[in-house]
């Protein structure tokens, strides 16, 4: 596989994940804060904000008062709007152009299909009177997309580079949310739910734990678990495989960066979620994360700096 | 009702109609058209519409405002061509691109036998902008050259199909071709059902069984290639069509490096060598080293490959000289003497006006007449006599008599006409034909072709970056009872 195709392929599969999953936060966010006090919706609001780093950017262009109308209008619809689902969806459709002939004919039109609903008047007409509506119809394309990834795509390199991608970007979603988790609710129990509905794990946490787990019991569920998708460890395991089978034995640098942070998060003794400790172990995690996907890209183009390729004489 | 009731046939050859009454193989698309109203027309135009746009079916427009893309205009009223008229336009094209290769070889590897044999002045080939000393002395399998052309033909007053404009160096539209087709299918299925229209569906095998006999003799199993300028080209889509259908790498110019006069692809698992490389890059672009400095797209050291034998370009460097406006009239002359044949297609009708008698005719009769300059590319330079003003055409024969080389002049060709589904209802509108020959072992012709459509009413203007549409073009055997 060329190298600037597997590189398409890796931020088609986070920007498809990062759509899917912003879209998601939204969603409960927006159920979370609709029976709570104007002052305590717009906490919810401020904790969505957070776990995408978004504070800054949103005051600046929407000012200090937050609704549900404006965070639509910043996390859906602004495509200028890194991080935004429409953002994120205009994204995956570049690198789709750019690995076009890479991938099955239906990966382009599913994602060109949720791009085009993304720009219709149509949507952001209905944004303000029934926001679920929104969130249900950017699920639905988003299934879409993943149905294509599921069932049309041969299981070959540009399936693990696309599938890399994908996991590394929900390791990184997953540890976000575990951290504003954290830090906001401590160990409240509602938020912790909350977090867990967010990455649509609550149904899988409550058959294995029931309702009355605490705090902890959660982190290590989001940490640990074996068999929820989102779960962090389990991402970077799926990632490592997919790693692994795109690349020889010692050839790249990424399978040794990826596997460091994998065992950190394996063996690690989770401190307790209202401890200042935790904080700086899940900042760790997220900076061993980002530094697997920069090895990674220096590792695609590796090839072809050697000096050897660039010494021959000009004609 | 009867969308077709108030249909006026335009100036010239009408493809639908003759003087009494409808031709035969239009008949039952005809009477497919009367059971349909407006409104189901234009549900399929949008559902049409929609589809391509999913699909990425889009052209890049440069300087628009509307964003880079746009999608791909398709008529829903194809253009249908009965299969012995085929056969004689197929022989026709045939020759041509032999003839046309066999000049070309000619140039570049042979003892210029047209030149010498008086066939074609030098200076014509010599001064020619495609004519590239690069690609002298470099060999290709088998005359092929030319591995893919596009061949611009149109329809006189008498329905004579004439060839306007060899492309010979890196001709675009087949993609548009098979989608046409696909789209077609799915707005009119049943109409399909009254005709055996030959398929287009198997371009990516045809091109690319091509593609591999221009192989290095020495590689048993060639890696193909297809190179894009990149996203932003206004041919992207068909770019990605071609590598899709033949199944091959699309690579960019950074893509490839070369090394000891190989060719090789950055792949994820090291550098992989490539044998052929089918490129959708102009010659000027191709190779800084030798060709355009501050090209980025192009590949530094790709001609010392070609020329060391270890890697084939399609289609080959330098082709240009055959598709030059100043070469263009010699091209019938050109067929007779390789061929030994009368060519199947005639020319335009076209004026040398560095010929003494021809310019002296050409001056008399300016005011009907098309002058053209041979050196300009798009239209530019181009005088109209019927409808250019006393001053424009004073001026158009003081430049000719300054310089007669530089100008051809041509009897104007009315393009022909075709019902065309515009605005909501169906008008006349000119059409051309692109069909594309594919030169390997054997030459082929991908059956019918692109009929482009000039949109605007009375235009003859039919590019797609200025407002041009497209419709399906069928070859059809023949259309029983009438």
């Amino acid at each position: 596989m060329l190298s600037r195709h597997a590189d398409g392929l890796f931020w088609l599969g986070r920007y498809v994940g990062r759509a899917v999953d912003v879209n998601r936060l939204l969603d409960v966010a927006y159920n979370a804060q609709l029976e709570r006090s104007a002052d305590e919706g717009a906490e919810v609001w401020r904790d969505l904000l957070r776990v995408l780093s978004k504070q800054d950017d949103f005051s600046e262009k929407h000012g200090a008062g937050l609704s549900t109308e404006k965070l639509n209008r910043f996390l859906v619809f602004d495509a200028a709007q890194p991080g935004s689902v429409a953002h994120s969806v205009r994204q995956a459709r570049t690198n789709v152009m750019n690995v076009r002939d890479a991938v099955p004919i239906e990966m382009l039109e599913s994602v060109n299909a949720l791009h085009t609903l993304l720009a219709s008047r149509a949507l952001e007409a209905i944004a303000d009177s029934s926001p679920h509506e929104i969130y249900d119809a950017v699920a639905v394309g988003c299934r879409r997309i993943a149905g294509v990834i599921e069932d049309g795509m041969a299981r070959d390199d540009a399936y693990s580079f696309l599938m890399l991608g994908r996991t590394l970007e929900r390791a990184e979603m997953t540890c976000r949310v575990i951290e504003v988790s954290a830090s906001v609710g401590r160990d409240d129990a509602a938020t912790w739910m909350g977090a867990l509905r967010s990455l649509s794990g609550m149904h899988s946490f409550l058959r294995t734990h029931g309702p009355l787990a605490s705090a902890g019991d959660v982190a290590d569920y989001l940490l640990h678990s074996e068999v929820f998708p989102y779960g962090v460890l389990h991402c970077l395991r799926s990632a490592a495989e997919h790693l692994a089978s795109v690349t020889e034995a010692g050839q790249w640098q990424s399978p040794r960066a990826l596997g460091r942070v994998a065992s950190q998060v394996e063996f690690m003794d989770v401190p307790r979620v209202d401890s200042a400790q935790f904080e700086s172990v899940m900042d760790e995690v997220l900076v061993g994360i980002r530094r697997v996907a920069n090895t990674f890209t220096e590792d695609l183009y590796r090839f072809g700096r050697e000096p050897s390729l660039f010494s021959f004489e000009a004609m | 009702m009867g969308i077709l009731d108030d249909y006026r046939p335009g100036p010239g050859f009408c493809e639908v109609f003759a003087d009494d009454g409808a031709r035969r193989h239009y008949q039952p698309l005809l009477d497919r058209l009367r059971e349909l109203t407006p409104g189901d027309m234009e549900d399929r135009a949008r559902l049409t519409d929609a589809t391509l746009r999913n699909l990425g079916i889009t052209f890049a427009v440069y300087g628009g405002d509307e964003g880079i893309e746009r999608t791909w205009p398709i008529d829903l009223l194809p253009r249908i061509i009965p299969s012995p008229e085929w056969g004689m336009v197929e022989a026709g094209l045939i020759q041509r691109t032999k003839g046309l290769n066999t000049f070309l070889e000619d140039i570049y590897v042979g003892e210029r036998a047209a030149i010498r044999d008086g066939i074609i002045p030098e200076w014509v080939v010599l001064s020619s902008d495609g004519f590239k000393r690069a690609a002298v002395g470099v060999e290709v399998t088998e005359q092929a050259r030319c591995v893919v052309a596009g061949i611009d033909l149109v329809r006189d007053d008498f329905g004579v199909y004439r060839v306007l404009e060899d492309n010979l160096r890196v001709p675009s539209g087949v993609s548009y071709v098979v989608e046409n087709r696909a789209a077609m299918r799915r707005a009119f299925p049943r109409l399909f059902e009254k005709y055996t229209v030959r398929p287009v569906d198997d371009y990516g095998s045809m091109l690319l069984a091509a593609l591999r006999h221009q192989a290095p003799t020495h590689v048993a199993d060639p890696t193909v290639v297809v190179l894009t300028p990149g996203v932003y080209n206004s041919a992207y889509f068909e770019h990605t069509f071609l590598a899709r259908r033949m199944g091959v790498e699309l690579v960019e110019g950074g893509d490839l490096v070369v090394n000891d006069h190989q060719v090789f692809m950055r792949t994820t698992r090291g550098f992989e060598r490539v044998d052929v490389i089918y490129r959708r890059i102009d010659d000027e672009f191709i190779d800084p080293v030798v060709f355009n400095r501050t090209s980025v797209v192009g590949v530094p050291g790709l001609l010392g490959a070609i020329r060391a034998g270890n890697v084939a370009v399609a289609n080959a460097i330098g082709n240009g000289v055959a598709d030059d406006k100043a070469v263009y009239p010699y091209v019938p002359d050109l067929i007779k003497y390789y061929t030994g044949e009368d060519p199947i297609l005639p020319n335009a009708t076209t004026y040398v006006l560095w010929d003494d008698e021809q310019r002296s005719m050409v001056l008399d009769r300016i005011d009907e007449l098309v002058v053209k300059p041979v050196a300009e590319a798009g239209g530019y330079g181009i005088v109209i006599g019927r409808s250019a003003s006393a001053k424009e055409l004073a001026q158009a024969r003081k430049d000719i008599e300054a310089n007669p080389r530089n100008y051809i002049a041509q009897e104007v060709v009315e393009l022909s006409t075709h019902p065309t589904y515009v605005g909501g209802e169906i008008a006349a509108r000119h059409i051309d034909l692109r069909p594309f020959v594919v030169t390997g072992e054997t030459i082929k012709v991908v059956p019918g072709g692109l009929t482009r459509v000039a949109l605007q009413e009375g235009s003859l203007i039919v590019n797609s970056s200025q407002g041009g549409g497209s419709k399906d073009t069928w070859v059809v055997e023949d259309v029983g009872g009438g």
